[in-house]
């Protein structure tokens, strides 16, 4: 796998969350807390081309209410379900363009799916995939690419 | 600025929208919200609208759809739309700009990018 792509996905994750929570994104650290499966919430974004492929967002669900609850100025106790899941909706989907934007050329459109929540521990994909692991404010949180294309390209 | 409509699926991306509309001074104005194209056609035909912000990526309609619905209809034609996308790209901006839209901002979109884009509607 190619540093650009590395790149690529720590900066859309790193972007995304400066920008929409004023969080800053960290590589994983040891003390950063790993929560179990039945704490994360887990969002699946298709992309349809020029390269088929899937973009997973795992998120602990505490750390998805200190985001929501930065970007809604609410308190996380007001903070309904549907807000959490939306939140990880506009998240993957807003690190799914920045990623694409940096790692397609200039020139080459692309195509999203729609957001899907996916249950904790299935986000098993029929492409290869690798899984980026990442800390806000100590609490861990994944990031996962699949698509044959973008190892493929990657190898050759 | 006395009417717009920001269609968007996802609610946190209209309220973060609504949010940079405020700051950069558009609070006053009348903010509707819809969750897709589709919705967002029926509120600019219900009543005048002076700007709409879309999103490209929605279920039911899209936001290129809706642009294109905008732009052959006799009496929005001269609506002016602009697309705040994540799938926002030179290619993907020149494509929309051919369809009618007068900008393409791509998410996260922030005060003083809005502000910037809207610049010529508001002077």
């Amino acid at each position: 796998m190619s540093e650009k792509l590395e790149q690529d996905i720590c900066r859309a994750i790193a972007t995304t969350l400066e920008n929409m929570a004023f969080m800053e994104v960290g590589k994983e650290v040891d003390e950063a807390v790993r929560y179990p499966a039945e704490e994360m919430v887990v969002s699946r974004l298709l992309i349809h081309d020029p390269i088929q492929g899937e973009l997973y967002l795992l998120m602990p669900k505490p750390l998805l209410s200190k985001i929501a609850s930065s970007v809604y100025i609410l308190p996380a106790e007001e903070l309904s379900e549907k807000m959490l899941l939306d939140m990880l909706g506009e998240l993957i989907n807003t690190v799914a363009g920045l990623f694409l934007n940096a790692y397609l050329p200039e020139d080459q459109t692309y195509n999203l799916g729609l957001p899907e929540k996916v249950p904790a521990g299935q986000e098993d994909s029929p492409f290869e995939m690798k899984q980026w692991d990442f800390q806000v404010e100590n609490d861990l949180f994944s990031l996962a690419l699949a698509g044959d294309g973008f190892f493929i390209a990657e190898r050759s | 600025m006395k009417r717009i409509v920001i269609a968007d699926d996802s609610a946190t991306a209209r309220m973060f929208i609504c949010r940079c509309l405020e700051i950069i001074g558009l609070g006053e104005a009348t903010l509707v919200e819809a969750e897709n194209g589709r919705e967002a056609l029926a509120l600019l035909k219900e009543e005048d609208t002076d700007l709409l912000l879309t999103d490209l990526n929605m279920p039911v309609m899209d936001g290129a759809t809706l642009l294109k619905w905008v732009k052959s209809s006799p009496r929005l034609h001269d609506l002016p739309v602009l697309v705040i996308t994540s799938a926002g790209n030179p290619a993907k901006e020149q494509e929309l700009t051919a369809l009618g839209a007068f900008g393409v901002l791509n998410k996260p979109v922030s005060p003083a990018v809005l502000m910037d884009a809207l610049k010529p509607i508001l002077s």
